[in-house]
C-alpha cells in the first residue's frame, strides 16, 4: 500500500511538474508567452490574407483588450469585443483580451500584459485611465489605450473620448417632444461624475429645446451590470409619471429598454443602436461609435498616427464619433416638424452654435 | 506492541494520504474543467499550460502568487482561530476592508515620514480597527445572545455601503473621478522584496502572524482555554474557564488578523482605498481554513493554492481566452474536489486503521 501510493504520488507530482517546466521552457523560447492556438491559427489565416493584399504583416504584434464587465452585455463591451475580432481578422495581430476586471485588479492586469510583452493594451473601461495614466510611466516600450477616457498624460498613454453630449442633446429634444406627461427621466451609473452630470446637462436642455415645460428626473444604478438595479431605477421613474426613459449605465441599458417595452413606455436606446428592440417604444438610439474611437488607437499603433501628445482626443458629430439614429419605424408616428427640429438642432451643435456647460474637467 | 505500530501507521501514511487525496482531486478537478474549456472553444492543453505559466518560471507571477497569499492567510487565520473557539466569524471581508481603510486614513494623515514609522503604525492601527469591528458582534453575541453567523455577515453589507459612501465622498481624491482614495505616501507602502515583481514586505507578517497563531493555540494556556471552549463549551466550564474572556480575545484575534490582511493588502498592493478592496479575500479565508483543516500548516498550503488559483486563472484568460465564468468553475470545482477528499483521506486512513488492528 505504502509503495503504491508513494508510486501514484511521483507520477502526480511528475506530471505537474513536466507541464509546469513546459509552459516555462516554451515562454523561454518563445518571445509570445500568450499566444494560444487561436491566436496561432487566425495569425496563418492573416497572414495568408496580408500576402493577398500586399499589406504590412502585424502577425508579430500583439494587442490587449480589457473589459471592467463580461463581453457578453449585448452593448458596449460586446460591441468593442466584436470590432476588435474584426480587426484582428483584417489585420492578423495577435489579440488577448480578459473581462471583469474591477479597480482593484486593474494594475495588476496591466502590468501583466505589459511583462508579457504586448505593443498595445487597450481598456474600455474609461474609469480606469486615472490607472492606466499611473502604469504606463513604468512600461514606457508599451502603448496604452483608453475608450472614452479622460486622462492620458503619458507619451505612450492615448485616450480618446466622446465629449457624450451632442448625440445626448439630440435624443433629449426627441424625448422632450414626444413625451406627454412632460417627465422624462435619465439613469446612468453615478449622479455626481462627470460624465453623468454632462448627460444629464445635455438631455435636460435637448428636452427643453424640443419642449421648454418638460422635467428630467435623474436616477443612478451605483453599478454597470446590476440587471435588476436597472430595472429598479427604470419602475422608479415610470412611477414617478416618466413616459421616456433613457439608460446609461452599461449592462442594463438593454434591461431598462425590455422593462420600458414591457410597461408601454417610451426609451432612448445609449451607446448601441438597439433601434430593433421594438417598433414603436424605442423612439431612436443615441449611439457613441465606439468603433471608430478603437480604430483611432489601434489603428494609430499599427500604421502610425499614435497620439503621443499626453492629451485626451475628444470628439462628437462631426468626427463620427457619435450620431443620433431615429428609429425608422416611428417615422410615421410624429409629425414631421418633431424630425425638422432635430435635424435643425444637429445643424447647430455640428456648427458650434448650440453648446452645453459642462462640468469642470479634471 | 499492536497499539505502537497503530501510532507509527497513523503518523507515517496520514499526511502522506491527505496529500495524495488532495492532489488526486485537484486533477480530478482539472479534468472536468478541461470538459469546460472545450465546450468554451479554448485548447484545455495550453489553457492549463498558461495557468502554470502565470506562476512558474514567471518572476513577476510568483510575486503576485505570494501577494495573494498573504491576505488570504490573514483571512484563513481569522475564520480558523474563531471557528475552532466556538465563534464562527463570517465578518472577514468587513473586517478587512475596515483594516484598510483605516491604514489608508492613517498613512495619508500622517504623510512622509521614516519608513518603520510609516509602515508600522498604519498596520497597527488597521490591525485594531479589524479587531474592534470583530468586537462589535462579539458584544452583542456575549449581552444580547445575538447570532454571530448573522451579524457579522451582515456587518460585512453595512461596512461595504459604508465604504462605498467614504470612498465617493469624504475620502475621494479630488484630482481623479475614480472613486478612490489619494494614493498613500511612498514612507508608507511595504517594500518590493524580489526586483522584477511586487512581491512585498507584507508576507513576512503573515508569514509571522502563523507562526503566533501555532505558538498561542499550542503552547499557551490562553490558546488551550480558547480550544476547550470551542471543543466542549461545557467541560470548559466545568474546568473553570472563563468563557466571557475567552470569547473576548477570540473575537479580537480573529477581528485582528483580518485588519491586518486589509492593511497589508493597502499598503503593499493597492495603496489607494476603494471599494471592493476586500476582492473576496474575506470569503475565500472561509474555503482555506476549512480546507486547511482550521491547522496553520494546513492554512498556509491551501493559501498558496487559492493564490496560485487566482494567479494561474488570470493567466489562463490572457493567453487562453478561456472566458470568464469557465474559470469561476475552474475554482470552485478545485475548491469542492479538495474539500471533499478530506473524506476519502479519513475512509483510507481508518482501513490502514482496521489493517493494523487485524495484525
Amino acid at each position: 500500500m505504502k509503495k503504491a501510493l508513494a508510486f501514484v504520488m511521483s507520477l502526480t507530482l511528475m506530471a505537474a511538474m513536466l507541464t509546469g517546466c513546459g509552459s516555462a521552457a516554451s515562454s523561454s523560447e518563445a518571445p509570445a508567452p500568450a499566444e494560444s492556438s487561436a491566436a496561432e491559427e487566425s495569425k496563418e489565416e492573416a497572414a495568408e490574407s496580408s500576402e493577398e493584399a500586399g499589406a504590412a504583416d502585424y502577425s508579430n504584434e500583439k494587442i490587449a483588450v480589457i473589459f471592467n464587465s463580461v463581453i457578453v452585455d449585448g452593448g458596449y463591451n460586446e460591441g468593442i469585443f466584436n470590432h476588435m475580432k474584426d480587426l484582428q481578422n483584417q489585420y492578423g495581430f495577435q489579440l488577448s483580451y480578459q473581462e471583469n476586471v474591477g479597480d482593484t485588479e486593474i494594475n495588476d492586469v496591466l502590468r501583466n500584459y505589459a511583462s508579457d510583452g504586448y505593443g498595445l493594451i487597450l481598456d474600455a473601461e474609461q474609469y480606469h485611465c486615472e490607472q492606466i495614466a499611473e502604469i504606463a510611466p513604468e512600461f514606457p516600450d508599451t502603448k496604452f489605450g483608453c475608450i472614452n477616457g479622460y486622462v492620458a498624460c503619458a507619451p505612450n498613454f492615448m485616450s480618446v473620448a466622446s465629449d457624450m453630449w451632442q448625440h445626448v442633446y439630440l435624443g433629449g429634444v426627441m424625448s422632450g417632444m414626444v413625451t406627454k406627461s412632460n417627465k422624462i427621466g435619465l439613469i446612468t451609473f453615478s449622479t455626481n461624475s462627470d460624465s453623468a452630470l454632462t448627460m444629464l446637462a445635455a438631455y435636460s436642455e435637448g428636452a427643453k429645446a424640443g419642449n421648454p415645460d418638460c422635467e428630467v428626473i435623474h436616477v443612478a444604478t451605483g453599478s454597470f451590470s446590476d440587471l435588476a438595479a436597472g430595472k429598479e431605477m427604470a419602475a422608479s421613474l415610470v412611477s414617478q409619471g416618466c413616459d421616456v426613459i433613457l439608460c446609461n449605465s452599461g449592462d442594463c441599458n438593454p434591461a431598462v429598454i425590455e422593462y420600458c417595452i414591457e410597461q408601454g413606455v417610451y426609451s432612448v436606446s445609449a451607446i448601441t443602436n438597439r433601434n430593433d428592440f421594438d417598433e414603436k417604444y424605442v423612439l431612436g438610439s443615441t449611439v457613441t461609435n465606439n468603433n471608430a474611437m478603437v480604430d483611432m488607437i489601434v489603428l494609430g499603433y499599427l500604421q502610425g498616427g499614435f497620439d503621443e501628445t499626453g492629451s485626451v482626443y475628444v470628439g462628437g458629430l462631426n468626427e463620427d464619433i457619435e450620431e443620433f439614429v431615429i428609429n425608422p419605424t416611428v417615422m410615421d408616428d410624429y409629425p414631421q416638424e418633431v424630425f425638422d427640429k432635430i435635424d435643425e438642432i444637429k445643424g447647430k451643435i455640428e456648427s458650434g452654435e448650440i453648446t452645453v456647460e459642462l462640468p469642470s474637467s479634471k | 506492541m499492536q497499539k505502537h505500530s497503530l501510532k507509527n501507521t497513523l503518523r507515517k501514511h496520514d499526511s502522506i494520504i491527505v496529500l495524495s487525496m488532495i492532489l488526486i482531486a485537484v486533477l480530478f478537478a482539472m479534468l472536468v474543467g478541461a470538459i469546460a474549456i472545450v465546450i468554451s472553444g479554448a485548447n484545455p492543453v495550453k489553457a492549463y499550460m498558461e495557468f502554470f505559466h502565470g506562476f512558474i518560471g514567471n518572476t513577476y507571477g510568483m510575486g503576485e502568487l505570494i501577494n495573494k497569499f498573504t491576505p488570504l492567510v490573514c483571512c484563513a487565520l481569522s475564520f480558523g482561530i474563531a471557528t475552532k473557539s466556538g465563534f464562527m466569524n463570517l465578518g472577514a471581508e468587513g473586517q478587512f476592508a475596515i483594516g484598510a481603510l483605516v491604514s489608508c486614513v492613517v498613512a495619508l494623515n500622517m504623510g512622509e515620514t521614516t519608513p518603520i514609522l510609516g509602515i508600522l503604525i498604519p498596520i497597527l492601527a488597521g490591525t485594531i480597527a479589524g479587531a474592534l469591528v470583530s468586537a462589535v458582534a462579539g458584544l452583542m453575541k456575549i449581552f444580547f445572545k445575538a447570532n454571530e453567523l448573522l451579524t457579522t455577515l451582515m456587518m460585512n453589507y453595512v461596512i461595504d455601503y459604508f465604504i462605498s459612501w467614504v470612498v465617493a465622498e469624504p475620502l475621494k481624491n479630488p484630482a481623479g473621478n475614480m472613486e478612490q482614495s489619494a494614493a498613500i505616501p511612498a514612507s508608507s507602502k511595504l517594500p518590493i522584496l524580489l526586483p522584477g515583481s511586487r512581491l512585498h514586505l507584507g508576507v513576512f507578517f503573515a508569514i509571522a502572524a502563523l507562526i503566533l497563531i501555532w505558538f498561542l493555540q499550542q503552547r499557551t494556556t490562553t490558546g488551550f482555554e480558547m480550544r476547550l471552549s470551542g471543543l466542549n463549551a461545557k467541560c470548559a466550564r466545568y474546568a473553570g474557564v472563563n468563557q466571557t474572556k475567552s470569547l473576548l480575545y477570540v473575537i479580537l484575534i480573529s477581528g485582528a488578523l483580518a485588519g491586518l490582511g486589509g492593511s497589508l493588502e493597502l499598503l503593499g498592493n493597492q495603496y489607494k482605498m476603494m471599494s471592493g478592496i476586500s476582492n473576496a479575500f474575506g470569503f475565500d479565508g472561509i474555503g482555506i481554513a476549512v480546507m486547511g483543516r482550521y491547522t496553520p500548516l494546513g492554512i498556509f498550503l491551501s493559501s498558496l493554492l487559492f493564490g496560485a488559483l487566482r494567479v494561474g486563472t488570470q493567466s489562463m484568460q490572457r493567453g487562453s481566452n478561456v472566458p470568464v465564468p469557465i474559470l469561476y468553475i475552474l475554482q470552485g470545482t478545485i475548491i469542492i474536489a479538495v474539500i471533499v477528499s478530506a473524506y476519502f483521506a479519513t475512509k483510507i486512513r481508518e482501513s490502514l486503521v482496521e489493517r493494523s488492528g487485524e495484525r
